[in-house]
């Protein structure tokens, strides 16, 4: 009898040694990882920071002259250009795109009145920033030939969209050599 | 005689339990270089109230501490590395923990707040516990700047360093491009074609909240960023007739060109954690590569050989430079300290993928960038101590051009 008692308490106690030594070993399945529970929206309403009643939008700085593309000047309807188009990180206009530069000044020095921005353009190769210096080197490129031909250089300005506004979506030279471009917007002053 | 086996039953438990706790060995705090064997550290000894806002914050300090790269967290209550205390949802949220680590190492960190306050607390104790531990600074509580685009649009937004709290910030839907905060962190400058033209703009938080421009000269305005002590502005302009480097005192609104290259264009200017250095690029020697300039020089010194390209640098507060070099035809994050100069280290993976335009973190360990893989463009976490990246943003949309705060 004393030793079934024995036994009996031993299994007890066995019992309750091997919960605690299993609570001590236990781990937790690891929490779900991921920043979004499902269904949730990070940009849902209420999400912005800044609305556009928001901003106070002061020009505190006075810009050398104002710029043909601010909008104030209308464009010149009709006025269509064949784009220049330029070699890989290259910005020396080649020869054969010469003509379609003196089709821009003919019609500038019949039109005296008619101001331009040249656009400078990248394929997506290479870095956002980069491309935006590289395009308005593009567009120096062409403003330079404009004002060698005798086109008055407060008629003439530059911007750049580097890669960012390609005319053909896609990727391999044949796409590419298409987005190299320098364009022509011309405005009525 | 029951009584007899019954106490060494007892004692022989006692003895098994000890002899099987982890906390029997000795922690050390390791300082590793490979991104193995990191210092175990355990949040499970902290007691909450089950309430959202201790949840919330319980599992964002977790995480955090695993994304910094210094830990291993570990379930259970033994680590190298223990927090342990209180998390009150009542009212909002209240956090009183102590952290502590062999031999003698502890703290104690009290905060309240609303129950949003949450996440940025836990970041900030993350921040906290990599720096008494580990003597470093941590990432998790400096936000980052980035470009968005989705269908409505291009627009500037921010995010927590782990990319949680993800906020579009502008609502123009027009190209933009080139954050940079402000040293502060009380706004940014960015590139926005508002008008149709490329012109550096100036936005502060406040409230109330502020927009200005501060560079829209004719021709080519872009690549702002404010130097440490916020008092001048390096930027990239083309008023000149060509593409340079200019700084603008943003008191007076005066500027210096730095560069003069009249068969040559600049980009990217960024500042030494000092000041008194500039780091950009330009392609004075026939391909973009990067330079530095110190403020009483009178041209730049190349800084990058070996690569056909080196763009888009960036300067960490250790005094790295990381940037994004150019080798057979793929674009790769690579890191160079300037002081000894040498070969360029690739920090990012070779997995036929670009990478591009990276950011430091301030811990100057983590490097945020941009990965293309076929069209589409994310963000990914680096670090350069061989963990494996980490994808920021996990939700629709092209995410990149990200700027860490520092």
């Amino acid at each position: 009898m004393q030793s079934k008692t024995i036994f009996k308490r031993s299994v007890i106690m066995l019992g309750i040694a091997a919960m605690f030594l299993a609570a001590g070993c236990a781990t937790k399945k690891p929490q779900t990882e991921g920043g979004y529970p499902p269904g949730f929206d990070p940009l849902g309403p209420g999400s912005e920071i800044l609305t556009g009643d928001d901003l106070n939008f002061d020009e505190t700085l006075a810009m050398g002259g104002a710029r043909f593309d601010s909008g104030a000047l209308p464009r010149v309807a009709g006025a269509n250009f064949s784009p220049v188009y330029f070699g890989y990180d290259n910005y020396q206009i080649p020869a054969e795109e010469y003509a379609k530069i003196d089709a821009v000044i003919n019609f500038m020095q019949s039109n005296e009145r008619v101001v331009l921005v040249v656009e400078g353009h990248c394929d997506e190769r290479g870095t956002n920033e980069y491309n935006l210096s590289l395009g308005e080197y593009r567009a120096q490129s062409v403003r330079a030939y404009l004002a060698n031909a005798g086109i008055a250089a407060d008629r003439v300005q530059t911007t750049s969209y580097g890669e960012e506004r390609p005319a053909v979506s896609g990727s391999g030279e044949s796409v590419w050599r298409l987005n190299r471009r320098g364009e022509f917007a011309l405005y009525q002053r | 005689m029951s009584r007899f086996f019954t106490a060494i039953f007892i004692v022989a438990i006692l003895a098994l339990s000890v002899s099987s706790s982890p906390a029997q060995q000795t922690p050390h705090i390791r300082i590793t270089g490979e991104g193995s064997g990191k210092n175990t550290i355990t949040v499970a000894p902290m007691r909450d109230d089950k309430g959202q806002a201790a949840l919330v914050f319980r599992k964002v300090l977790r995480d955090n501490l695993q994304r910094s790269g210094w830990f291993q967290t570990v379930d259970g209550e033994s680590a190298g590395i223990r927090v342990s205390g209180n998390l009150s949802s009542a009212g909002g949220i209240s956090v009183a923990v102590t952290v502590e680590w062999l031999p003698s190492g502890s703290f104690t960190w009290a905060r309240r707040g609303a129950a949003d306050d949450a996440r940025p607390l836990a970041l900030e104790l993350c921040d906290e516990i990599t720096r008494r531990v580990m003597g470093r600074p941590g990432m998790a509580s400096a936000p980052i700047l980035l470009v968005g685009k989705r269908a409505g649009g291009t627009d500037i937004y921010s995010c927590d360093s782990d990319g949680g709290r993800l906020r579009r910030i502008t609502t123009d839907g027009k190209i933009c491009l080139s954050p940079s905060w402000l040293p502060d962190r009380s706004g940014f400058l960015y590139t926005a074609y508002l008008k149709d033209f490329a012109a550096i703009h100036k936005v502060e938080f406040g409230p109330p909240a502020r927009r200005e421009l501060l560079a829209g000269f004719p021709g080519l305005n872009n690549g702002g960023v404010v130097s440490p002590d916020g008092k001048l502005a390096a930027m990239v302009l083309s008023l000149s007739g060509n593409v340079e480097l200019y700084v603008m005192n943003l008191a007076t609104k005066r500027l210096t060109r730095r560069t003069t290259t009249p068969h040559a264009n600049e980009s990217s200017p960024n500042w030494s954690p000092d000041g008194s250095q500039l780091v950009y690029v330009s392609d004075a020697g026939r391909s973009p590569q990067v330079y530095t300039m110190r403020s009483s020089d009178k041209e730049g010194k190349r800084l990058v050989f070996g690569l056909s390209e080196s763009v888009a640098p960036d300067w960490g507060s250790d005094g790295t430079i990381t940037f994004c070099g150019r080798q057979g035809g793929r674009y790769g994050i690579y890191t160079i300290n300037p002081q000894t100069g040498g070969a360029p280290k690739l920090v990012s993976p070779a997995d036929g993928r670009d990478y591009e335009d990276p950011s430091w973190a301030p811990d100057a360990r983590h490097i945020v960038c941009t990965r293309t893989a076929g069209r589409r463009r994310s963000l990914v976490i680096l670090d350069t101590l061989g963990d494996t990246p980490v994808e920021l943003i996990p939700i629709e949309g092209e995410w990149y051009l990200a700027d860490w705060s520092k």
